[in-house]
């Protein structure tokens, strides 16, 4: 199959959801929109550290180190998720009535 | 699309909201808590739902989680009972915190400042990514324990905003309790009452949304019908 077959195959993909689904396309790039405007404004809100950004007042080292809490309380969210998930596994296996939907181990002979 | 009308609505709300307190506020505002708290002697919680960045923070941990497509964690109904008494404990906590030491919770209104904050310490740090945690595993685990939410909670019941149930036409079909974000119970259990107006509820709609009968569910505010629960038939 050439590329330009595989393009063409693409854009007529993309037309025939546009087609079919027209008023699901308006309403979801709307809020496309809204989203990566509501970014740009965020961005520029944060007038913490973009605008001295901007103006190159702030050395680089700053702004890393801006986001170093955001990474940890990130770091610890994952933490609590895994542990949580395994937690909740757990209790599933525990509950009798769930035990029979699980495979019988075989026995070596 | 047509069902989930009102949840791109109240996101769009909590969006605008959140980037309007970013460029409003750069500190925490007396004048907010009040306004907070007075708009919930007239229409309840309704806050959380459509109002609150830290609600709207929990809303995209939830549409996160939800595309990476990991299940919901329903809490047991033990820690239901448990939360009940943490929530005024916490509440009791939050009014000494601001009335004696002064306290200013600023993530109630800039959460992203504080996630970004450098001088944030180590405690903080833990209790935030354990709520975030927290958060994405269950819908809104914060706002069943949040103080400015119990004291919203209280104005719920006497709002003039209100979840009404016809109990005649509900059959009963679970859809409005899996859909519940807050997990309350009441609007499934109940049968006799009309108003169903939970202390949690937030108005979010999703069990108005959810319900396959017509005017099983509806909202009103000052007795008139704002939204009613129509047949869904797929």
């Amino acid at each position: 199959m050439s590329i330009d077959y595989k393009f063409k195959q693409i854009i007529l993909s993309i037309k025939l959801f546009v087609v079919r689904n027209k008023r699901r396309t308006i309403i979801s790039l709307a809020i496309f929109t809204l989203l990566v405007l509501g970014a740009v404004i965020f961005c520029f809100a944060n007038s913490d550290f973009v605008p001295a950004m901007l103006k190159n007042k702030t050395p680089d080292t700053t702004i890393i180190l801006s986001f170093l809490p955001f990474v940890k309380i990130l770091g610890i969210a994952v933490a609590t998720v895994v542990f949580l998930s395994f937690l909740h596994k757990r209790q599933e296996r525990n509950i009798p009535e769930l035990q029979i939907l699980l495979p019988k181990e075989v026995k070596k002979q | 699309m047509k069902g989930r009308k009102i949840t791109i609505f109240r996101l769009l709300c909590l969006l605008v909201m959140a980037v309007i307190f970013m460029i409003a506020f750069n500190g925490f505002h007396i004048a907010f808590l009040i306004a907070s708290l007075t708009s919930a002697l007239l229409l309840g919680r309704i806050w959380c739902g459509y109002i609150c960045p830290l609600g709207f923070y929990q809303e995209l941990i939830s549409l996160l989680r939800k595309k990476l497509r990991i299940p919901k964690i329903i809490l047991p109904a033990r820690m239901k009972i448990m939360l009940k008494p943490i929530r005024y404990i916490v509440l009791v906590g939050f009014i000494v915190g601001m009335v004696a030491i002064g306290t200013r919770p600023l993530i109630y209104i800039r959460p992203d400042k504080v996630f970004f904050d450098s001088a944030l310490g180590i405690t903080s740090i833990i209790l935030l990514g354990a709520i975030t945690g927290v958060c994405f595993l269950s819908e809104r685990f914060f706002c069943r324990i949040c103080p400015l939410g119990t004291a919203r909670g209280f104005a719920n019941k006497t709002s003039l905003a209100k979840i009404k149930k016809k109990g005649s036409a509900c059959t009963h079909c679970r859809a409005c309790l899996e859909s519940c974000p807050m997990e309350i119970n009441d609007i499934y259990l109940e049968r006799e009452k009309e108003n169903v107006t939970d202390s949690n509820c937030i108005y979010c709609m999703k069990c108005i949304e959810a319900c396959p009968e017509k005017d099983a569910l509806s909202f009103t505010v000052c007795s008139k019908t704002v939204l009613r629960s129509k047949r869904n038939i797929k």
